[in-house]
């Protein structure tokens, strides 16, 4: 019982880490925060749903196209909305994101409808036994899967000239713009790179909690606690205290209730702010004059 | 120049008098809205517009004015108006216990707080049955004053006016304070205010205190128009749509406050027809708002205006 | 007892060090030069003293009180006041409103006077206004006082930073390169200034500056420091012919 519960919420927790990535890639890339992040995965699922269902392709390929048309959607996003926002001040920045959520979320709505859909998933409900303890499939499938995410990001920004790039101009933007790297092409594919990575979220979630317009918002809010937790400016970080809301999550609604589920996370966000506002895991941030 | 200002006020005084006559039931209805609306981009002037802090839970705020005035005056008898300075001041210390803990870190911090805020609070005023009524929602009994039941949104909308009148000119005072200038100077240089000996987190919670106070007066005049409360009412949606009209009148002036209550509250009515897609336009006009009209619609009225009047101006 | 007390100051970056055991005393009434190569730690440790940096190790005593548990808009109430190296200015107000906001903290109402703006919250603003306009005038900046700040040329600009300090009535000033960007007439004006807030109205100044000519002929002692260590002290004629100071300007070179 409690191995199942451990490992449901590592897998959830899991889930909640590739949001919790795509805010922090785009926060340390850009300084922004996107609050659409969660709608923009549930419109990028959407639309692989269409996919599945117009062309009949199998699932697997459809998840495999879900990464192409999430760096689209992000690039778009980017190109039509941060773009003329770059010299305005963040705010501004911040209030077209609350914008773009609107948009994403209603524009859903309307195309597929309000209601849940069953959305198929990869994995069996049915649990295996894993050194004596039953483990559910798909929780181990949507552990595997969001591993495989982090291992491509971390390859990408450990080994690729571009990914390097982006660590750099997230230290030290004046240093690295002196560099010549190129500040507008880095928001972009941070925008491209971690819309990928939470359509994929949406993907893994869908299934779990039926496919439908709501269904990201408190992902969203558990993705906002886990990246605060781990000091919302490191990736590993965010990883870690997502990890840890999935499981608290599940222990809470297995042995307390089940109605503060879902608002736990506000509580976690206070609780975090008030005694280690820089996070489990960073040092204390200077201000830079 | 201030002597134009001033037969701008007058001017704008004497429309919003004169409006509702021969509107209707709805339409008496629909301006008290319009004032009600009017607040709460008020208080988004103050937070956003001096602040330059974000909240994206005002509808928390809402629902504790509304909520809570309407619980004072039913449980314990209260009058209405006592109700209604009392849900400004409920809301007004959750406004201060949220922006407390968000103080210490900078960034974006405060906004997903709220964010977080606003959705705990409808599920405690949805889980909190014997004291909210829950699913069913609540009933809010009529204004009255001096004993005068205001059955008519008419008289209601007078009283409205008067309250916004009175929330305008508390802001205007705040804006020339030297608490409101402490507040736009941490907004414009944060480290040039600190080294000035302006303590940032003093102000950012008064700014915040200030915002929830007028927006829980709000939610509580709001209640008593409808009558009944439900908890859907206050969800994730009426605050990003706070947000855009906020942003959309402009957050630096009280007309365009003005402005934005008179959005929120018309456009669905212009826009029956696509009811669907009200939310995707409401977003659509916030990013374009931002992009090219940050100082809000507002700002292209004193535009008209100043060409109309000073052919000479050099700015 | 000195004014300022710097003990072992210690201070790095994602592993950089920018300050390392820096230890230092600054006398009432003295005008201490701060200098060294580019990158030496002299804004870190400015930006420690005024509390927007806080350091690993080391503690910063301020007329014998530790300042390390203190905020920066304490350390200003407390006299502590300053300027930039890259200005940092309220862009969009104008000059006199920059010297107002540099005092206002003084002035302090209830909140709710303030909100309702009774006549106690309306005496204060004036009172506050015309002693920003005094210190306009001293400052001769009486000319430009309804201009945005945005609008003036640099060396102005510099002018009404430091005006803005000196709308707090500090006991220590903070100079970060006073004189940068100045031609050769500016910058004697500026030396003249440093001496003149010293002589008359008993500031003491910790500045930071490049231009030897104003740091030889204003400071009565000089701290060096070079990546991030404390090199040599004294006055200006030991300095100039202290060894290790000319290693690490002509080593740099």
């Amino acid at each position: 019982m409690i191995t199942q519960l451990l490992a449901s919420g590592l897998a959830l927790g899991s889930v909640y880490a590739l949001l919790a990535l795509s805010l922090v890639l785009i926060h340390k890339a850009t300084d922004v925060v996107n609050f659409a992040q969660g709608e923009m995965a549930m419109f990028g699922t959407y639309a692989c749903f269409a996919l599945l269902t117009k062309t009949e392709f199998p699932l697997p390929v459809v998840m495999l196209a879900a990464v192409p048309l999430g760096i689209l959607l992000g690039v778009a996003t980017e190109r039509i909305t941060m773009g003329p926002l770059r010299s305005a001040p963040p705010v501004n920045a911040l209030i077209a994101t609350i914008g773009l959520w609107m948009i994403f979320h209603h524009t859903a709505g309307w195309i597929w409808g309000y209601d849940p859909v069953r959305f198929p998933s990869l994995f069996s409900p049915e649990p295996i036994n894993i050194l004596g303890a039953r483990v559910a499939q798909n929780s181990l499938g949507i552990i595997a899967v969001s591993l495989l995410v982090m291992v491509l990001l971390y390859l990408f920004f450990e080994f690729t000239r571009m990914g390097i790039a982006m660590r750099a101009a997230s230290q030290n933007r004046r240093a690295a713009q002196l560099m010549g790297v190129n500040v507008t092409r880095i928001s972009l594919i941070a925008w491209g790179l971690a819309t990928a990575v939470s359509v994929v979220c949406g993907l893994l979630i869908a299934p779990l909690t039926f496919l439908d317009f709501e269904m990201m918002l408190s992902v969203l809010l558990k993705a906002f606690a886990g990246a605060i937790l781990g000091g919302f400016n490191s990736l590993p970080g965010a990883v870690v205290g997502c990890l840890v809301i999935g499981v608290v999550e599940n222990l809470i609604a297995a042995y307390v209730s089940t109605a503060f589920k879902d608002t736990f996370a506000f509580g976690i966000i206070i609780v975090v702010l008030m005694f280690r506002p820089q996070g489990l895991f960073t040092r204390e941030i200077v201000k830079k004059v | 120049m201030n002597l134009t200002r001033t037969i701008v006020a007058v001017l704008i005084l004497a429309l919003l008098v004169a409006l509702p006559f021969g509107l209707g039931q709805y339409g008496y209805y629909l301006m008290a809205i319009v004032m009600i609306y009017a607040m709460v981009a008020l208080s988004l002037n103050v937070l956003i517009g001096m602040g330059g802090q974000i909240s994206i839970g005002h509808a928390g705020f809402w629902a504790l004015g509304a909520y809570g005035s309407a619980l004072i005056v039913t449980k314990l008898g209260f009058p209405f108006f006592l109700g209604v300075l009392a849900g400004g001041l409920i809301a007004a210390a959750f406004g201060a216990l949220v922006a407390l803990p968000a103080l210490r870190v900078q960034g974006h911090y405060l906004a997903i707080a709220t964010l977080g805020f606003a959705l705990f609070v409808q599920q405690v005023l949805f889980e909190w049955e014997s004291l909210t009524g829950g699913r069913q929602g609540l009933f809010v009994p009529r204004p009255s004053l001096f004993g005068f039941e205001l059955r008519d949104d008419f008289a209601y909308y007078y009283l409205l006016l008067a309250i916004f009148l009175l929330l305008a000119w508390i802001t205007g005072n705040f804006a020339r304070s030297h608490s409101g200038r402490s507040l736009m100077a941490l907004k414009m240089s944060s480290v040039a205010a600190e080294c000035c000996g302006i303590a940032r987190p003093k102000h950012i919670i008064i700014a915040f205190t200030i915002s929830a106070f007028f927006t829980g007066v709000s939610g509580a005049l709001y209640g008593h128009l409808l009558g009944h409360l439900s908890t859907e009412t206050f969800s994730l949606a009426i605050s990003l749509s706070f947000l855009t009209m906020a942003v959309i009148g402009g957050l630096h002036s009280r007309a365009g406050a003005l402005l934005g209550g008179a959005y929120l509250a018309l456009a669905p009515e212009l826009m029956r027809e696509f009811k669907d897609v009200q939310m995707v336009i409401y977003g659509v006009t916030l990013i374009l708002c931002v992009q090219f009209l940050p100082r809000g619609l507002i700002s292209v009225v004193e535009r008209v205006w100043t060409i109309g009047t000073t052919p000479h101006a050099t700015r | 007892m000195p004014l300022v007390e710097i003990a072992n100051l210690s201070l790095s970056f994602a592993g950089l060090r920018a300050l390392s055991n820096v230890s230092f005393a600054v006398e009432t009434g003295e005008i201490i030069g701060l200098i060294g190569p580019n990158g030496a730690g002299k804004s870190t440790l400015l930006n420690c003293i005024s509390r927007i940096y806080m350091p690993d190790h080391g503690t910063i005593r301020f007329q014998d009180r530790d300042l390390n548990s203190r905020t920066a808009s304490e350390v200003a109430a407390e006299g502590i006041r300053r300027t930039f190296q890259n200005l940092e200015l309220f862009r969009e107000a104008t000059v006199r409103e920059n010297v107002a906001l540099g005092l206002i903290y003084r002035y302090r109402t209830s909140l709710l006077a303030e909100l309702f703006a009774l006549p106690s919250a309306r005496d204060n603003q004036r009172g506050a206004l015309k002693e920003a306009d005094q210190i306009v005038a001293e400052m001769g900046l009486s000319e430009w006082a309804n201009v945005l700040v945005a609008e003036l040329p640099y060396g102005s600009q510099k002018l009404v930073e430091l005006a803005r300090a000196m709308a707090g009535h500090p006991k220590l000033l903070l100079l970060d390169e006073p004189a940068a960007g100045m031609n050769r007439e500016e910058s004697r004006r500026v030396a003249e200034t440093v001496r003149r807030l010293r002589d008359h109205k008993g500031i003491t100044v910790l500045l930071i500056e490049h231009d030897m000519r104003v740091v030889m002929t204003v400071c009565d002692r000089i701290v060096v420091l070079d990546h991030g260590e404390k090199i040599a002290e004294g006055t200006p004629a030991e300095i100039r012919r202290s060894p290790a100071v000319v290693k690490a300007y002509l080593g740099d070179a």
